[in-house]
């Protein structure tokens, strides 16, 4: 397993309020790692710290190391456009532009400069194939992101993210909006899309994280409880806290 | 904030299930040692025919659990408990499905043989079944407890069952005598002997499954 990001004593803080302890973590590559824990425990504020969207926010200090491809420091040693053309999110509402079908997806690769049209229709082509979209949404490219329905519409941001080439996909709570149906089209999808990408993955539903992931972190108050094989948490867990709050007794 | 699970008081009632199944199955052991002695057709019948009780009870439990898993989805201790609880109703139907296997030899031994060599290890196929009794109110009892201790002194037993098992073995086969191209005098104690010595066994299994869910490691008891 080659690791995709190392983590290194990273602490965060939103000025006084320290959110993330001491976080030493490896993240592998070609795997789905799930984050979970109880509301307010850090898990998207770690998250967010993968591809510094909590950049955007006042008062952040930050300390630690996050290496990628264990060399790089994030946020030392790579610019943030960059960082977050290798490292691309999907949020927890849908969230397509007020655009077109095509040009949500060609969206990334036009503010990078790309023109050529047949080059972009490649592009958009594998993108939302490679997100389980295409068969639904091949006729109707110029139709707007908006008009699709929910499922479709967080298959659409997939695609608008996989069209950027990333190396990672961070996902906050990507179903939690959607029906059984389209988590499930969603979910089958992740299982696809690890065999390219390094997928993280914050969820709030137990059984999501064990029907998708292969590693899995447990976040409690800012700390990582325990981290580890997804089969072996969800069947035998090592340490009490994280018994007690997969098996609903805490949290 | 630690709360209760809906999932304790399904473990419960699973428990309580459980233990229906394992007073049945001592019933039927009690029910044989009695028949060794008397040998006695009606209640060797009455065994048999009891056996069916025991199978329902196992088919009732197992639904139970399997509508639980579906509704409630438990993960690590919960699922553990329950799959344990799964796996031993499964051996207490094989436990209770020997008395019924003994019972028919018992018919068999008085209609056709010659009860020498029976008669002589009666004694003994009595306090095999009498450890087997306890081996069963022990292994319970820990479950019921959580008590380890217990589980595994239970398991412990099986070894002075497997004691008189090879003794009357040994014993048995030294009566066999073929005349006339025929077996003489001791298949069907052998068998009941055989019996009896995998009863033990799988209360061995028992303790093994019990621990495995309560402790989370494997143990080899046997």
């Amino acid at each position: 397993m080659e690791t995709k990001f190392k983590i290194q004593d990273l602490n965060l803080f939103y000025g006084d309020f320290q959110a993330l302890h001491n976080i030493t973590l490896d993240l592998y590559e070609n795997k789905v790692t799930a984050l979970i824990g109880p509301s307010g425990c850090g898990k998207s504020t770690f998250l967010r710290t993968l591809n510094r969207m909590n950049d955007l926010i006042d008062n952040v200090k930050i300390t630690g190391k996050i290496l990628l491809d264990g060399r790089k420091d994030i946020y030392e040693k790579m610019d943030v456009i960059g960082l977050r053309t290798r490292v691309g999110m999907v949020f927890q509402k849908p969230n397509p532009f007020p655009m077109s079908i095509y040009d949500n997806v060609a969206y990334g690769p036009r503010c990078q400069g790309l023109k050529d049209k047949k080059k972009l229709d490649e592009i958009v082509e594998e993108a939302l194939r490679g997100a389980a979209l295409w068969d639904e949404v091949k006729d109707k490219l110029n139709k707007s992101g908006m008009s699709l329905s929910g499922g479709q519409q967080q298959r659409l941001c997939i695609a608008r993210a996989i069209a950027m080439a990333p190396e990672v996909i961070l996902m906050d709570e990507p179903t939690s909006a959607l029906d059984p149906i389209a988590t499930q089209k969603v979910e089958q999808l992740m299982g696809k899309l690890k065999e390219k990408y390094t997928i993280i993955i914050v969820t709030h539903s137990m059984q999501q994280a064990a029907r998708i992931s292969d590693k899995t972190a447990f976040f409690l108050m800012g700390e990582v409880i325990e981290f580890g094989d997804t089969d072996k948490i969800f069947t035998n867990p090592d340490k009490k806290e994280t018994e007690d709050y997969i098996t609903g007794r805490f949290g | 904030m630690v709360v209760d699970s809906p999932i304790d008081a399904v473990y419960n009632e699973l428990l309580n299930m459980v233990k229906e199944l394992s007073d049945a199955t001592i019933r039927m052991y009690e029910k044989t040692l009695e028949t060794l002695n008397s040998l006695d057709t009606q209640r060797a019948l009455c065994i048999i025919k009891s056996d069916t009780e025991i199978d329902t009870m196992e088919e009732e439990l197992i639904e139970f659990a399997t509508i639980q898993i579906v509704r409630q989805q438990p993960v690590a201790t919960d699922l553990r408990k329950i799959l344990m609880i799964i796996r031993l109703a499964r051996e207490y139907e094989r436990i209770a499905d020997y008395t019924e296997n003994i019972a028919e030899y018992i018919i068999l031994i008085k209609e056709n043989e010659s009860l020498d060599h029976y008669e002589k290890n009666v004694d003994k196929f009595s306090k095999m079944i009498e450890i087997i009794i306890e081996m069963l109110n022990l292994v319970i009892e820990g479950l019921l407890e959580e008590n380890k201790a217990k589980i595994k002194e239970a398991a412990d037993m099986d070894n002075r069952v497997d004691t008189f098992y090879h003794e009357v073995m040994e014993s048995l086969i030294q009566h066999i005598r073929i005349v006339d191209g025929k077996v003489f005098g001791t298949a069907h104690a052998i068998l009941i002997n055989k019996y009896l010595e995998r009863a033990g066994d799988h209360v061995t299994n028992i303790a093994e499954e019990m621990l495995y869910a309560l402790k989370g490691r494997r143990y080899n008891l046997g």
